[in-house]
């Protein structure tokens, strides 16, 4: 049972995740270390912060996160990860998509009882 | 300012091995920027000299190098973010852009059939068919495009019009023989 609820809850945050990184760079950026402790506050969502990584390196690609070096105090310089333009727009779309949908979801669910 | 690396602790030497492994098979720039990524996120988290305890909860935060591993884009593909349906172009293979160029090559057909109506209707009507069965192919496999429905339209009515036009010719071309005149009987000039 619980091999399968992983199974589904990795299908369901396929379509959304991505999106939920991005709304975390909204309004600023940040590094690695700190955008994952903010997602994981949200377990149901970011079980493993791990899988963080190969999210940012494809929207990188994807041309949605750009990527900027700073000197830290603390050691070695971080990397830095921000929204782009297009970053903001796919946020945008993904923002106005998923109300609705989520009331559909949700209405569906509640009739069905 | 720039001091030695502290070493690895075993624990964290013995993940990023795992994660390696891992993620043979994955993008090779996502492997990359995944493994290096989650050096630095350690890096991070851990400090110079961090205890097993810490280093065993970092590495726990950070999952399953399977689970990770997971997520990749195997190596071979090209890298989809989800839900880019709205953007047509971030996702893979790219599909071609502007018109379909069966329906307007079927839309062109049917506008030369309609102008071989008016001078050769029965020409017109093999250009029309065909037109429209290209146009009729369109639409169920593309399903509604208005360019593919226009040609249907315009091929549909072409051969309509050919067939009705070649129908009233032929109909008409039977009441055509040429009747004999009236006999005109000229009188013998006497003379």
């Amino acid at each position: 049972m619980a091999a399968e609820s992983d199974a589904l809850l990795t299908q369901l945050r396929k379509g959304v995740l991505e999106y939920c990184v991005l709304a975390c760079l909204r309004k600023d950026r940040a590094y690695g270390l700190e955008l994952a402790t903010r997602l994981s506050r949200y377990q149901v969502l970011f079980a493993s912060e791990g899988t963080l990584y190969p999210l940012l390196s494809r929207m990188r690609r994807q041309g949605w996160v750009e990527t900027s070096w700073q000197e830290s105090t603390s050691g070695p310089p971080r990397r830095y990860y921000e929204l782009t333009p297009q970053g903001r727009t796919a946020l945008d779309l993904f923002t106005r998509a998923w109300e609705p949908f989520r009331q559909d979801v949700d209405t569906v669910l509640e009739e069905s009882r | 300012m720039s001091r030695p690396p502290a070493p690895e602790h075993p624990l964290v030497a013995a993940y990023l091995a795992d994660l390696e492994r891992a993620l043979v098979a994955a993008d090779p720039r996502e492997r990359e920027d995944t493994l290096d990524a989650v050096r630095e996120h350690l890096r991070e988290a851990l400090g110079p000299a961090p205890s097993t305890a810490d280093v065993t909860e970092v590495l726990a935060d950070l999952g399953s190098v399977d689970v990770i591993a997971g997520t990749v884009t195997p190596a071979g593909h090209t890298p989809v973010v989800a839900l880019a349906a709205a953007q047509e172009t971030l996702t893979a293979p790219a599909r071609p852009a502007g018109p379909d160029a069966a329906s307007v090559v079927a839309l062109v057909a049917g506008a030369f059939a309609l102008l071989l109506v008016l001078l050769v209707p029965v020409l017109a009507i093999p250009v029309a068919l065909v037109a429209l069965v290209v146009a009729v192919l369109r639409v169920r496999s593309v399903g509604s495009s208005a360019l593919a429905w226009s040609a249907v339209v315009l091929s549909g009515t072409s051969l309509l019009v050919a067939a009705l036009l070649s129908l009233a010719m032929l109909s008409t071309g039977g009441d055509d023989e040429p009747s004999p005149g009236p006999v005109h009987s000229e009188p013998l000039d006497q003379g």
